[in-house]
């Protein structure tokens, strides 16, 4: 059961990474996510698992300053702040929002 | 700051309990249909009791009508609530706006401090209403139909789960080509935009060059582009629409298959997999409604952050907690030492000392730009002395409420501003008080009844911004009526820097000396001829008050102020 847990904060986590466009950081989670499922000694587990929920909400912290980076390039785009992200016509999307 | 934003709930706790437990109690139904087709399926049908099905729908319909009226109070209620939040804290931003200092205005602008009360609060207010139950609802169906399904079987669970990030990449990816696209029709809109820009401010370069043509291929040049991005916008935005669709029923064949399979070995009954179907859409609505709150969050709390910028900024010019409030000065007007700048950086004026006597008429003049506005402003304290010292009637005028101080100068300033409304509240803007005998008396004694006589609906006509446009005379008159029904023992009159005609400028010379007589008068004057009769002169320059004394005494003393009467003379000889 714990280990069931354990893959849903995987798989959650794992969607949020896919929304930040992290390809690197989303292949380390799925290696993570195999190897405590089929590799780890079961004494190990519960360091795993705090690891993952702090890795979470950290991804999470990102995922709301992406978003206020997001609203920034709205900002700019409307022509509501000054050009910064966007200056000399740059769209402002980045590779990935880490 | 959640908690200050949170705090703006309290007055409408009752609203907000209702709207969430409403919207709770939804998501709840929503939750709970799944399992009753479920059960309707594996207990109900292999028992072939026709009535019982016959029941238990009636039943479920009755949720239904029920879990319709819910959404329904959550729709109205929820944005009930955000619309009452966003007007208590428009009614708090606007008094506050109110009554900020002159400094304040002279910082900001207008339009920032417009779409402060306007777009900004209707963000919040979308926030408000959105924000806290969304949130809620979205996690709580996500987890729950997750937890059903994994108390289903945990394996189709977890596959329908792996869909989800497939899911974000497909919206994330979508995202990203529609940002695109939005960037170039912004770019292009802002194209159309400064080019209708320069063709309307320079139209009447345009036209006396005959350009019109020029312009319109140009402009249709812009518009075709924009045009072309907007199309391609579209295009971008169905794709988007459509692959979404498609993702999404792509989770519903896989679950199906799978379940199947899993069926097949006896792992899922019949009724499991229906509701099993069901509950994935349950799982991806939520997905839909985090995208929109992590837009609409940094939306919200930007424009919660500027609105509490502004209330942070308390107004420069505050009432000393022992002032009091004064009836009926004299005007005795004293200035001692005072020293003003508006920046810091530049030193307008500079131990300045001038005592004004009650019932004196006193005329500024001096050059452009010298300070004689600012000497009066700081009368009424529409901005504070950094050094020095006011005194009125022997009170320090900041020991005066400023209510109280304000009441007793009445000012006819240099550009009148006119409301929106008829030419009658207008005037009454001097004394709401006034009855319409009073009103007619003041426009009388300011020359303006002749005026008004001819407008179309008299003194019941539109001006101001959306009216009728008064000439600049008239809009003097306006004013020095205005001031007449608000009486005030001192008055200062800031003279228009434009030429009126001399008809005109003869009739306001006398209303004026009609509103002079018996006050304290302080008169900024551009034109010599209108200052003869006036007690005393002050010359104002760059360096501070220069000379002093009657017309004619200054005139003898061959300074400053002959030099400007020689100038002002030899131009209407001219
Ligand atoms: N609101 C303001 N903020 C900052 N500086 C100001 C402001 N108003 C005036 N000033 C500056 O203060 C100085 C004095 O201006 P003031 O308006 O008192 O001149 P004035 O003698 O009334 O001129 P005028 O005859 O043109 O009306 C000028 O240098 C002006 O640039
Ligand atoms: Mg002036």
């Amino acid at each position: 059961m714990l280990m069931e847990w354990f893959l849903i904060l995987a798989i959650l986590t794992g969607s949020l990474i896919v929304l930040l466009m992290h390809w690197g950081l989303f292949l380390l989670q799925v290696v993570f996510a195999v190897v405590v499922t089929s590799f780890l000694p079961t004494d190990w587990f519960w360091g795993a698992l705090i690891i993952q929920v702090i890795f979470g909400l950290w991804i999470i912290r990102q995922t709301f300053q992406a978003a206020w980076y997001q609203y920034q390039l709205e900002l700019e785009k409307t022509q509501r702040i000054p050009q910064h992200y966007t200056e000399g016509g740059r769209s402002g999307i980045k590779k990935n929002f880490l | 700051m959640l908690k200050q934003f949170f705090s703006y709930y309290k007055p409408h706790k009752r609203l907000f309990i209702i709207d969430f437990s409403s919207a709770v109690i939804v998501a709840i139904l929503e939750l709970a249909f799944p399992i009753a087709v479920q059960w309707l399926i594996d207990e109900l049908l292999p028992e072939r009791d026709w009535n019982l099905i016959v029941t238990v729908s009636i039943l479920l319909f009755a949720v239904y009508l029920l879990s319709t009226f819910l959404q329904y109070v959550v729709s109205y209620l929820g944005h009930k609530l955000g619309i009452n939040i966003e007007t208590d804290m428009r009614e708090q931003l606007f008094t506050h706006v109110q009554r900020q200092s002159f400094r304040f205005f002279d910082n900001t602008k207008t339009g920032h401090i417009m779409s402060r009360i306007t777009n900004d609060l209707f963000d919040i207010g979308e926030l408000a209403h959105h924000g806290p139950e969304d949130f809620f609802i979205a996690i709580m169906t996500f987890t729950g139909a997750f937890w059903i399904m994994f108390n289903i079987n945990p394996t189709l669970a977890l596959i329908a789960l792996v869909m989800v990030p497939l899911l974000v990449a497909l919206v994330t990816y979508c995202n990203i080509a529609m940002n695109k696209a939005w960037h170039n029709m912004y770019h292009n809109i802002a194209g159309v935009n400064a080019r209708v820009e320069d063709a309307v401010s320079g139209v009447r370069v345009v036209q006396s060059f005959t350009n019109e043509d020029f312009e319109l291929e140009r402009f249709n040049h812009d518009n075709g582009l924009f045009r072309k991005a907007k199309i391609k916008a579209y295009k971008v935005m169905a794709g988007t629409h459509s692959s979404i669709y498609m993702m999404t029923r792509l989770l519903t064949v896989i679950v199906l298959v799978v379940g199947a399979w899993l069926s097949f070995n006896g792992d899922l009954k019949y009724g499991e997999l229906v509701s099993f179907v069901l509950y994935t859409n349950v799982l991806i609505k939520p997905i839909d409604k985090i995208s929109a709150l992590l837009e609409l969050y940094p939306k919200g709390m930007a424009g919660f952050r500027r609105f509490q910028e502004i209330l942070a900024k308390e107004p420069e010019i505050k009432n000393d907690p022992n002032a009091i409030s004064v009836s009926k000065l004299t005007g005795d007007i004293q200035f001692n030492q005072v020293n003003f700048s508006y920046d810091d950086q530049q030193q307008v004026l500079e131990n300045i000392n001038l005592q004004i006597n009650p019932g004196e008429t006193v005329a500024f003049v001096g050059p452009s730009g010298a300070g004689k506005t600012t000497i009066c402003s700081l009368i009424p304290r529409f901005y504070d002395v950094n050094g020095g010292a006011i005194t009125i009637d022997g009170i320090d005028i900041r020991k005066m409420t400023k209510k109280s101080l304000r009441s007793q100068i009445g000012i006819v300033q240099q550009d009148v501003f006119l409301f929106t409304g008829t030419v009658r509240e207008n005037i009454a803007y001097g004394n709401q008080q006034a009855t319409d005998e009073e009103i007619i008396d003041a426009a009388k004694k300011a020359h303006l009844d002749q005026v008004i006589a001819k407008l179309p609906a008299g003194y019941d006509t539109q001006i101001g911004e959306r009216g009728l446009k008064l000439s600049g005379g008239q809009k003097q008159r306006l004013a020095i009526a205005r001031t007449f029904l608000k009486n005030p023992p001192i008055l200062i009159l800031d003279e228009a820097t434009s030429a009126l005609d001399t008809e005109t400028e003869r009739m306001i010379q006398q209303s004026l000396d009609l509103l002079a007589e018996n006050r304290t008068t302080l008169v900024i004057a551009h034109r010599l001829a209108t200052i003869k009769d006036a007690d005393r002169v002050v010359v104002v320059t760059n360096e501070g008050i220069a000379e002093e004394g009657s017309y004619q005494e200054l005139l003898a003393k061959d300074g400053v102020f002959a030099r400007l009467h020689k100038i002002q003379y030899e131009k209407n000889q001219d």
